[in-house]
């Protein structure tokens, strides 16, 4: 039933899981970051 | 939405994540034939149910564009469309991903190219093209043809839900809505199932909202880019 490989298969899954989320929580942060950043950049111009 | 009400769902979210993994990794009951590698089911199926959705928004946002594209609500729609294309594939890819990992001990094989597993993956290239159609671009069509790609790729979400009944697949039949009309999961997995199904849809409705905002703060800076070009020119030419 529960093998070693099995198990970290399933903390890998996990783990993986909130990577991706978490990988995509910072892109929108930098592209906030960004529009941000070009839209004081217009301002000023 | 205000930044202490925002504050507030994000804190909401986070406790019913942490609710959610407890329920899957230690609540829910160890499955008889596969052990605790069965447990990925607490995020694999939710997260394709979130992507579905998504993808459900994106096909309603597109279609609204494309009735009312020339009216001022057709800048918003097309910013949800394109937020919930987003995510889509964001949750779409945690589906195959977790698919993957599940698949190897189970099946023996990363992937077979069965009827589920090959419409997922055309699913996952149909709304990758799509973004990949808006960011490269570089005509004012992107959106109307971006929203009429979205119709015709939705097609592929009923075939993939269904294709686990339709056709003999390597991946199991379904345990929630089958044919018998119970569930045959154990009150305690489908407890653990609910649970992780609300909270990624929480997520990804919180997720949404931000993306949804990036996308309208990029769409009034393109405008405010697109104004300034033109004052210049016409400084110029005088």
């Amino acid at each position: 039933m529960d093998t070693v490989r099995s198990l970290q298969h399933l903390h890998a899954a996990y783990i993986l899981t909130w990577c991706v989320h978490l990988g995509y929580v910072l892109y929108l942060v930098r592209a906030f970051v960004e529009v941000k950043r070009e839209a004081d950049e217009l301002r000023k111009n | 939405m205000k930044r202490a009400t925002f504050t507030l769902s994000a804190i909401g979210v986070a406790v019913l994540l942490s609710y959610g993994l407890r329920q899957a990794l230690q609540i829910a009951p160890t499955e008889a034939t596969m052990g605790n590698i069965q447990r990925i089911f607490y995020y694999h199926v939710p997260s394709y149910a979130t992507a579905f959705t998504m993808f459900a928004i994106n096909l309603v946002a597109s279609i609204f564009y494309l009735v009312r594209r020339h009216t001022p609500a057709a800048m918003a729609a097309d910013a949800v469309a394109v937020s919930a294309a987003e995510l889509g594939v964001i949750f779409c890819s945690v589906g195959l991903l977790t698919g993957m990992l599940w698949a190897k001990p189970v099946w023996g094989i990363w992937w077979t190219w069965d009827a589920r597993l090959t419409s997922t993956f055309v699913l996952w290239l149909i709304y990758v093209s799509y973004l990949m159609l808006r960011r490269l671009s570089t005509a004012g069509q992107a959106p109307t043809l971006a929203a009429a790609l979205a119709v015709f790729g939705f097609v592929d979400v009923p075939i993939v839900y269904m294709s686990i009944r339709w056709w003999r697949t390597q991946h199991p039949q379904p345990v929630i809505f089958g044919e018998q009309g119970s569930s045959g999961l154990d009150p305690a997995m489908t407890t653990a199932l609910l649970v992780n199904l609300a909270a990624f849809l929480c997520y990804g409705a919180l997720v949404f909202w931000v993306r949804y905002k990036l996308e309208r703060a990029r769409q009034e800076l393109h405008e405010a880019q697109a104004l300034h070009t033109i004052q210049l020119a016409r400084a110029e030419a005088r």
